[in-house]
């Protein structure tokens, strides 16, 4: 479903038919062939079944008159007629076609398109595309929308300048390989693997995102990052990876602040993964790699300042947060503004909480205390010097990968230990709730909104075992298999089997992308 | 009921029970229904979805190869296929109509088209993975898409492998190369991979699993990708924050064992302020050197006599068993490590050529050795230098194992024995 990027412009006069290529077959079936005229009616029609059914509430499309004028709210599914407004049961719709000899109809959940002649449901590439692109980001063009600073922008991994710029890889290379553990390095394996199947990072790279042969960078992390994602895409083999070089420019890297971090012991997967980002951002943002001896602090500047780098950590990996200090006196309002990496969700704190069961704890219930629930904080006014304060915490801009850490590690007095929360987690998860933009906007703008915030999970890290004697497994997602990855060795999975899991990273990618 | 009258009956029906004329009853039986309708109908349209689309990109890709199959036949075609196309006009299948240049489905795809082809490569897929959960046998003499259906079976990965089969799997690291200096490296590998890769949990009956080897960047060492990172830490090690404290430990560990000052330790770490350990060998006079050395003989003089042995052995081989003489007379000689090139006047031609194994052997030595072994030689020196102030000659008194650590020359004798012992069993 490689789609021309030249297709649907913004406006809707455009010719949408999408040019004839070989090896694709113009049409979902024979009956939607015609003249251009009615093609291009018949898309226009069919946008505005699509708006009907994704931009309101459910209960337009979901609603039909019955012949004798009965109206009926239905569960299931309905069908919209493409050439007039009429709105069927799937019992009534082959007597509105025999009626009025409208043949095609939209079906009301999904927006797939039904051909009566066929008596089946119909894949039409140009309209497909039409479909996939409203229920992922709310919004027939692949463009930034004005209002659009949810999203960070996406055009630049536009399959089009992809497809052109790319070798066609042998098919028998599918990117699922497992990485040797090269000595206790398990916790540098799942993060690598979550890189693997990241879809904008692996497009970065096949995209020749990062020119290895021009870097001049000793032992470059993004060019061993590069030559891992060309040999999990472009090779055959299907044994394991040895990320040897990974490991190497991990280890002369010496970055600061993680330096400990490398060493022949177990770590924390999370650090691991916040020191990868870090160092590819330097790499590939527009700050050279900083020296040693700059000053100490490169990476608290670097968070001020972010909002101008482009590199593609950023364009992944970072949305931002917005905390909002309300005066409880007078009112006040005070707003801050940072980026965030990842969402980190404490499970000690909340076990705590009377008002959660812990026995049935989840990532939004998690999320829902974290950024939608207000909460006092310490906090003097300027205006009327008071200390009574509600802090609200909210999501300025989501990511295009979302990381959520479920903190299950915790210092108590001195010693560390690990959290066995269950907590549950979906496969969708929708971070509209969470965003400021959830407060107090007309419906139907929500809607659209809702769609993009839509999020499908990605990857999964999971940590077996112990503080002392623990393991990382990781689950990824290809296509619609779920794969477990364990060092070297790559098994089928089952959704039921990672959501059963207790995991510890998650990574969500936006729906649309996906 | 009303509400069930003016909803049609859709869906999972459950039979009710007609008992009672309960309202809520027929309502909640009617929506868990249709709840349940919608979840099997997104199920069902998904993997229709998947499959309509594969099938629909496989007939067009099959009358796309049809197309080039008929241009190709016809010669005077141009080679370009937007042209060809127009000339070969129309061209139709079971499943699709081909006219110029684009392709329309005729019919179904789900019924006219049975096998689905891969948009890559041309070739039909294999629709059932080989082994395990599933499996069907291939139809033996086609050629299928390379891109297979993974496999699901116990202790077998999603290709199918015991995670990794003999042989290619390896790729371009070499084995060989493994630096036989470090035969620490080395010789376990293939002993030691084998029950390393067994443990993988709950992963069953093995063969061991070669692991391939990994140069590492930093020195250009090959090594087995299992050691990497413990190699990581030797290697490149020394930033982080515990490898200091790791250092010391390692440090202290090894004094444990008596040699508390020697000078590869370089002291700094300790307090105890040793006279500075160069001076101290030329002087020979500080009490608390004498038990490390001694400690030292023991521990390393059976090492080092094997490998002696072997090179004497060699040697030997060369020379006439007079000839071993000389090496009594060397050894009063050979008090340093420099070995001075042999008297000429001793067996001009023979000796020379024992002289370069020599210092080839010393050469070989010095790498490894020598920063361990020179402390204690000296003390053996010492040792020996506090004898030799006694007696005039005190090499022949010492025993051959302690002396031997100390030079090449000493160790002969002693050699000798073996290599006689052996070369009266060769010689006929």
């Amino acid at each position: 479903m490689a789609s021309s990027g030249a297709v649907t412009p913004a406006s809707p006069k455009g010719i949408k038919i999408k040019p004839a290529q070989p090896g694709v077959a113009q049409f979902g079936c024979g009956f939607l062939t015609g003249p251009p005229e009615r093609l291009e009616k018949t898309v226009m029609h069919y946008k505005n079944c699509l708006r009907v059914i994704f931009d309101h509430t459910p209960i337009v499309p979901q609603t039909s008159k019955s012949s004798k004028g009965q109206v009926l709210t239905s569960l299931t599914p309905n069908y919209l007629c493409l050439q007039c407004s009429t709105t069927t049961t799937e019992h009534d719709c082959l007597e509105h076609g025999n009626e009025t000899s409208h043949r095609f109809y939209v079906e009301s959940k999904s927006g797939s398109l039904f051909c009566q002649m066929c008596n089946d449901f119909v894949w039409d590439p140009t309209l497909e595309e039409l479909r996939l692109r409203k229920n992922g980001t709310g919004s027939f063009s692949a463009k930034k929308r004005k209002q659009d600073e949810l999203f960070t922008d996406p055009s630049k991994e536009d399959a089009g300048v992809i497809s052109t710029n790319t070798v066609e890889a042998p098919c028998r290379a599918s990117g699922i390989r497992g990485i040797y553990n090269m000595g206790a390095t398990c916790y540098m394996n799942v993060i690598l693997q979550s890189f693997v199947h990241n879809p904008l990072l692996r497009n970065f790279y096949l995209s020749d995102g990062h020119k290895s042969k021009n870097c001049d960078y000793d032992h470059c992390m993004s060019c061993a990052m590069d030559e891992m994602f060309q040999d999990f895409y472009a090779q055959e083999s299907t044994s394991g990876y040895s990320a040897s070089n990974i490991l190497a420019s991990f280890w002369l890297s010496k970055r600061k602040g993680y330096e400990e971090l490398a060493s022949n012991k177990e770590q924390d997967a999370h650090e691991f993964f916040q020191f990868l980002t870090e160092e590819l951002h330097e790499i590939n943002g527009d700050g050279k790699p900083s020296s040693q001896q700059e000053d100490p602090s490169p990476k608290r500047l670097k968070m001020g300042s972010e909002t101008a780098c482009k590199c593609i950590v950023h364009q992944t990996f970072y949305g931002k947060l917005q905390s909002t200090i309300t005066c409880q006196n007078c009112g006040d309002i005070n707003t801050s503004v940072e980026s965030f990496l990842d969402l980190s969700l404490g499970l000690d704190m909340l076990s705590k909480k009377k008002s959660l069961k812990v026995s049935n704890l989840s990532v939004q219930k998690c999320l829902d205390e974290e950024y939608k629930n207000a909460e006092r904080c310490e906090y003097t006014c300027h205006a009327c010097g008071t200390q009574e304060a509600k802090k609200q915490l909210s999501i300025k801009s989501l990511p295009n990968v979302l990381c959520i850490q479920l903190k299950r590690f915790k210092q108590f007095n001195g010693s560390a230990s690990k959290i066995d929360t269950k907590v549950s987690f979906p496969l969708k998860l929708e971070m509209f709730p969470y965003t400021n933009r959830a407060r107090g906007q007309d419906k139907q703008q929500n809607f659209e909104l809702a769609r993009g915030c839509t999020y499908d999970l990605q990857s999964v890290v999971v940590h077996v075992g112990n503080l002392e004697s623990g393991h990382y497994v990781s689950y990824s997602r290809v296509g619609n298999q779920w794969l477990k990855f364990n060092d070297h060795t790559v098994t089928l999975a089952s959704k039921s089997q990672v959501l059963n899991e207790q995991a510890f990273l998650l990574f969500y990618v936006i729906q649309s992308l996906a | 009921m009303s509400a069930n009258n003016s909803f049609p009956q859709r869906g999972l029906v459950v039979p009710a029970e007609d008992e009672k004329d309960d309202n809520m009853l027929g309502m909640t039986h009617a929506i868990l229904d249709d709840v349940f309708y919608n979840i099997i109908h997104d199920i069902v349209l998904q993997t229709h979805r998947e499959e309509k689309i594969a099938r629909a990109t496989s007939a067009a890709i099959i009358i796309q190869q049809k197309v080039t199959r008929a241009d190709s036949n016809n010669p005077d075609d141009s080679p370009s296929p937007a042209e060809a196309s127009t000339k070969a006009g129309k061209v139709e299948t079971e499943a699709a109509i081909y006219e110029s240049g684009t392709i329309y489905l005729k019919g179904n795809p789900l019924s006219t088209i049975s096998e689905i082809r891969c948009s890559k490569c041309g070739l039909p897929r294999l629709l059932h993975p080989t082994d395990g959960n599933g499996a069907r046998k291939p139809e033996p003499g086609v050629e299928y898409c390379k891109k297979r259906p993974f496999i699901d079976k116990p202790h077998h990965d999603i290709y199918g492998q015991t995670f990794q089969p003999e042989g290619p799997g390896r790729g371009k690291k070499k084995k060989d190369m493994v630096n036989p200096l470090k035969p620490k490296e080395g010789t376990p590998n293939g002993s030691q991979d084998s029950p390393a890769t067994s443990p993988p949990p709950g992963e069953g009956p093995q063969k061991p699993i070669p692991f391939p080897h990994a140069k590492c960047q930093h020195c250009g060492q090959f090594l087995p990708v299992r050691r990497m990172n413990g190699h990581m830490l030797k290697c490149i090690g020394g930033g982080g924050r515990n490898s200091s404290r790791d250092a010391l430990k390692k440090i202290q560990n090894g004094n444990g064992n008596g040699s508390q000052n020697g000078y590869a330790s370089g002291g700094s770490r300790h307090s105890t302020p040793a006279p500075s350990s160069q001076p101290n060998n030329k002087n020979r006079s500080s009490p608390n050197k004498r038990d490390p050395g001694e400690d030292f003989d023991s521990d390393s003089s059976p090492q080092k006599k094997q490998k002696k042995i072997i090179k004497k052995s060699v040697v030997k081989k060369l020379k006439a068993p007079g000839m071993s003489k000389s090496a009594s007379q060397h050894s009063a000689s050979g008090l340093s490590f420099e070995s001075k090139p042999p008297p000429s006047d001793d067996e001009p031609e023979e000796d020379d050529d024992d002289y370069w194994d020599r210092k080839a052997a010393l050469k070989k030595k010095k790498n490894p050795i020598i920063k361990k072994v020179i402390k204690p030689v000296k003390k053996d020196e010492k040792n020996w230098v506090g004898k030799m102030k006694a007696d005039a000659k005190p090499p022949p008194i010492l025993p051959p194992d302690t002396i031997k650590v100390k030079l090449e020359v000493n160790g002969k004798p002693e050699s000798r024995e073996e290599s006689e012992s052996s070369q009266t069993l060769s010689s006929p």
